[in-house]
């Protein structure tokens, strides 16, 4: 936000305080009136636009890594790719492979990389979702592997295990854990006789009404606590909100 | 591809923290947190693999950036694909590599911008703008007709008693 850095302190406190006041829909609309990338969605700046749909558009970066680095972004505004639907992100990513097969085919490079920022520390700019599409050359030098650091194996089976779990979550997959338990009680309950039978679900009825409330009070503390410990998804939008 | 390691590991499910149909995901063991979604199908570049697969992988990549995001503290994830051997891809199956970031954490994927004249730019976009009129039409999933399965009636025939089903049939209006 330039316009920010002319006001003077006063005025910049002033619109910091406006600022933290706002509704997240006036905040998005307020964040695309300063947004760059969204003028030059509604044609309000000049770009040189190499592809445009009622979706999304392509222009050429000012500051390109190699020439005919592309940026891609959707017209609408998104600050971070999390924010924005799946139908779109499907679409955006189907053109970007149309660009990057177009890239090879007009500029005759060999490769090309498809990079995108999530994120201020992950070197992003712009409050404005894109994807860099990028033309390489042999011996360009641009620094776009990552470096390595190799995991120990302890290490990783820990992090498969937390990740697995989240992405669980995230996608609505059922553990395999509890499947096993079933499994387990199935045949103690086989073995015993019918008429005893009855007599230990209630038993189990009742002995499993009473640790069930307690679990789920528990387990709703714990995500409450690991809210606090990890940083959301909204705290990384408020990071790049005060930019 | 029996040589092709990802395709291996589809199998042997090493490391494996997402599966479906179409795709696969793994951690990988070169650097803390990076993840590596495939698709199941052996396809070497982007260009190879069909649309819907493609939009299929991003969906998946955008859901495993959140859990990164979310699960180990970082801050921001960057989403690289390298395509093609001079843009750094070493093994030729296409991949999606998402590496969570934080801040300050001596990563350095940033480019130094290069200065290019007016007519060089000019020049690229008239190059690419040929080459993305035909940009429009993507090839949708198909699914395959569903096979209904037909029912056949078993008709239970008792000795010396005709079926009614059957004297039904026979009966002449």
């Amino acid at each position: 936000m330039e316009a920010n850095n002319q006001m003077t302190p006063e005025q910049a406190q002033a619109m910091q305080e406006k600022v933290k006041n706002m509704s997240p829909k006036e905040l998005k609309e307020f964040q695309k009136q300063q947004c760059i990338f969204c003028h030059i969605a509604e044609g309000k700046m000049q770009a040189k636009k190499v592809y445009e749909d009622d979706k999304v558009i392509a222009v050429l970066d000012i500051n390109p890594a190699n020439a005919g680095h592309i940026l891609l972004l959707p017209k609408e505004h998104y600050a971070i790719m999390p924010l924005m639907p799946d139908d779109l992100i499907s679409y955006i990513s189907m053109v970007a492979k149309a660009l990057s097969n177009a890239m090879l085919k007009a500029l005759k490079v060999e490769g090309t990389n498809i990079f995108i920022a999530n994120g201020m520390s992950a070197g992003q700019k712009a409050q404005h979702f894109m994807m860099h599409i990028i033309p390489r050359n042999k011996n360009d030098n641009l620094p776009l592997t990552v470096p390595k650091m190799a995991v120990s194996k302890p290490d990783m089976e820990k992090l498969r295990e937390i990740v697995t779990k989240k992405v669980n979550e995230i996608f609505g997959i059922k553990e395999e854990k509890p499947k096993k338990k079933e499994q387990e009680k199935k045949p103690k309950k086989a073995t015993k006789p019918k008429v005893v039978d009855a007599e230990f679900k209630e038993i189990e009825k009742k002995d499993s009404k009473k640790p069930k409330k307690p679990s789920k009070k528990s387990t709703a503390k714990k995500s409450k606590k690991k809210e606090e410990e990890e940083a959301s998804l909204d705290d990384i939008t408020n990071v790049l909100n005060n930019l | 591809m029996p040589d092709c390691q990802f395709c291996k590991q589809t199998k042997n499910k090493e490391n494996m923290i997402y599966e479906d149909d179409k795709a696969a995901a793994f951690l990988d063991s070169s650097f803390p947190g990076k993840v590596t979604i495939i698709p199941k199908e052996h396809y070497p570049i982007i260009e190879n693999v069909p649309d819907f697969v493609v939009g299929h992988l991003f969906t998946i990549a955008n859901k495993l950036s959140k859990a990164l995001f979310e699960c180990i503290n970082s801050t921001g994830t960057n989403i690289i694909i390298d395509n093609g051997i001079t843009a750094g891809q070493t093994i030729p199956h296409f991949c999606i590599n998402i590496i969570p970031r934080r801040e300050n954490d001596n990563i350095n994927l940033q480019w130094q911008p290069k200065q290019l004249s007016d007519d060089e730019m000019e020049s690229a976009e008239l190059q690419l703008k040929e080459e993305t009129k035909n940009i429009g039409q993507f090839n949708k999933e198909k699914k395959e007709p569903v096979e209904l399965k037909k029912k056949t009636e078993k008709i239970e025939q008792k000795d010396g008693e005709e079926n009614y089903m059957i004297k039904q049939l026979k009966r002449i209006p």
